[in-house]
């Protein structure tokens, strides 16, 4: 109870809002900018974050995740293109909104669906997290090897088209983990030399290059072949527009409350899953609402319900994700993953045994994150005339500054010029990656839980060497392996053609 | 993607081969006098990874190519991955010699005439003059990070 009260006072101290309000505000910035979004800005931020206590910094983070799932739906509305790939299911309804004259409705509707599904989710994750701690510390190494092989296969599984891509691109991600010192006799292992490798390659240079910068290689090569040109919004605060167009009513809102409690459950248990994702939970949001409306034609033609359905979904997922990070150490989605490499920055371990190190930064966090729901309400609420404004803002500005930003964070790293090598490096692969259809979230989940898997998986080698069989007789292990290999038969099977 | 997964499968399976006999044995050591040798595990996933490439291989010869199944990467996206890699690589040369202010201006402006803001001159001029020395100054004085 201590470190509860202890955790929540950290949180409310001036600066840490001050944090938690900026992270909101830039996720909102960033979701609402064509071409960028939430994780983008997470891997180019984590650097700064050294220079600020854990909590400012990881609630910073966090706060960008937040306002970045509701910043993609300022464009998907306005755009009728997603700000970040989870709001597609939101421009379904939105847009058709919006020509309506009813943008500002739409746009409103998707804040208050996206804050209630945000909250519902944090509080399944306060509730949850800590008891799913306490079975996760008395698993043993063999189980943690199972866990871990369990999670990347549903990860390879889900994340892409291909189960057998999905496998190689986490097979990948964990064999780049094992650059640097061996973790037994400090050999230094595929270093060739380097002495910058030897702590391993930096996952935060890697995320910057995979994510952001070779995205915006894409963008800037698609802009070429499209030929570029500037993005045309639609007026939503025009004087001509009644009110009643401009505002959600009560009924309006009650009309809709089902519909997101229903969508809010969905996201939850979706960010639970490590691997699915927000843009799933948003279409089966999506999905179920139509299923249960009683006019389902009008689903697509400028349905509120629409709006509120798959904001309260995909943003459900936020909170929800971070339980298998907190409670094993499994990071449940590509946000997760980048926010492994902010705790590691400073000497925390996420996974089951920072509720028993850290308890009062968990609880800080968990109180950052229900302060960090307000701030998204009310920035994006006084916000999103500004919000909505940069929705024109020209490609051809805001990409050479991220560019930069990707160098400068990047080089915040290590402070030194070899961090930018490896992520220039690591944006033509994942350049590569994009086009020919490689999973690179999966690819960072991989990298990001190698360390753990290696560790695991040498303990259990060297307990088990004698007596192999005994591995046989352990329920959970022998449970989480029959689960793996019913993952790879239902998702090879059900892919077939894709394999 | 059929002949691309191909593609891809036989790279990844030679350079998978290759690694598991040339860079390993150089790279990283056999014997350990504790546990288990460091190679294990780097091995046990290079095989997982040759296998599994050659399992994409295997899974598309078998499959019947489909009208609809363009190449992923065609001449042009190699040609600009080329040039966007030579592009990086000048400014990373750039900033490492001539310091992030002078060298992010230049990535700026070439990055923003490339994309067509050459009917701007003011904007990209003012763009590649503030943009580098606002994030210079905030990385300097707010984050105590001193770029080259």
């Amino acid at each position: 109870m201590e470190a509860i009260l202890a955790g929540i006072g950290d949180a409310l101290t001036p600066i840490n809002l001050f944090f938690i309000a900026a992270g909101v505000f830039t996720g909102i910035l960033v979701g609402a900018i064509p071409g960028l979004n939430a994780p983008m800005a997470i891997a180019i931020a984590v650097p700064l974050t050294y220079y600020m206590s854990p909590l400012a910094g990881i609630t910073f983070l966090i706060g960008i995740n937040k306002g970045g799932t509701y910043g993609g739906s300022i464009t998907a509305i306005l755009l009728n293109t997603p700000g970040s790939p989870e709001a597609t299911s939101t421009a379904f309804d939105g847009y058709p909104l919006a020509r309506k004259g009813k943008g500002l409705k739409a746009l409103k509707m998707a804040l208050y669906a996206s804050v209630f599904g945000d909250t519902f989710s944090d509080i399944v994750l306060f509730t949850v997290a800590a008891p799913l701690a306490i079975v996760a510390l008395k698993m043993g190494p063999a189980e943690m090897t199972a866990v871990l092989l369990f999670s990347m296969t549903i990860i390879a599984g889900l994340s892409g088209r291909s189960l057998v891509r999905g496998l190689i691109a986490a097979a990948l991600g964990a064999f780049l983990s094992t650059v640097g010192l061996d973790i037994q006799t400090a050999e230094p292992r595929l270093t060739f030399g380097f002495a910058e490798l030897q702590d391993g390659i930096p996952i935060i240079p890697l995320a910057i290059g995979l994510l952001a910068l070779s995205e915006i290689l894409i963008q800037i090569e698609r802009h070429l072949i499209a030929g570029g040109g500037g993005h045309r919004s639609i007026d939503i605060f025009g004087r001509s527009i009644p009110r009643e167009d401009k505002v959600v009513s009560w009924a309006e809102w009650k009309t809709c409350f089902r519909t997101i409690m229903r969508s809010s459950l969905i996201g939850t248990g979706i960010g639970a899953l490590p691997g699915i994702g927000a843009i799933v939970a948003g279409f089966l949001g999506y999905g179920a609402a139509k299923r249960a409306s009683k006019h389902p034609e009008r689903f697509g033609t400028g349905e509120l319900e629409g709006v509120a359905a798959a904001e309260a979904a995909n943003s459900a997922v936020t909170g929800a994700n971070l339980i298998p990070l907190l409670a094993l150490g499994i990071p449940g989605s590509l946000s997760a993953a980048i926010l492994i490499g902010a705790f590691l920055i400073h000497g925390v371990d996420p996974g089951p045994l920072i509720f028993k190190e850290y308890p009062r930064l968990v609880y800080g966090i968990f109180a950052a994150m229900a302060v960090a729901n307000l701030f998204n309400l009310v920035i994006g609420g006084f916000g999103l005339r500004f919000f909505a404004l940069l929705v024109r803002f020209p490609e051809s500005a805001t990409h050479p500054i991220i560019i930069l930003l990707c160098i400068a964070g990047a080089f915040a790293t290590g402070s030194s010029m070899f961090s930018v090598g490896i992520m220039l490096v690591f944006a033509v692969l994942g350049y590569f990656m994009r086009k020919l259809d490689f999973s690179f979230a999966t690819f960072i989940i991989g990298f990001a839980l190698g360390e753990n898997f290696e560790v695991f998986f040498r303990q259990t080698v060297i307990l088990f060497m004698d007596r192999p069989m005994e591995l046989f007789t352990r329920p959970i292990v022998l449970a989480l392996l029959a689960l793996t290999i019913w993952v790879l038969w239902r998702t090879g099977h059900r892919r077939a053609p894709a394999a | 993607m059929r002949r691309a997964d191909i593609i891809a499968g036989l790279i990844l399976t030679l350079a998978g081969l290759i690694t598991i006999f040339v860079i390993v044995p150089r790279e990283v050591g056999s014997t350990s006098p504790i546990g288990i040798a460091p190679d294990v595990f780097p091995l046990t996933l290079l095989w997982t990874i040759t296998a599994l490439s050659v399992l994409l291989v295997v899974l598309r010869l078998v499959t019947r190519p489909s009208r609809s199944d363009g190449p992923p990467l065609e001449l042009h996206n190699i040609v600009f991955i080329g040039v966007a890699a030579i592009a990086l690589a000048a400014g990373f040369i750039a900033i490492a010699t001539l310091g992030f202010l002078a060298g992010g201006a230049a990535i700026v402006a070439f990055t923003m005439l490339v994309m067509g803001a050459r009917r701007y001159p003011l904007r990209v001029v003012l763009v590649a003059a503030l943009a580098p020395t606002a994030i210079f100054l905030v990385f300097k004085h707010v984050f105590t990070v001193f770029l080259p």
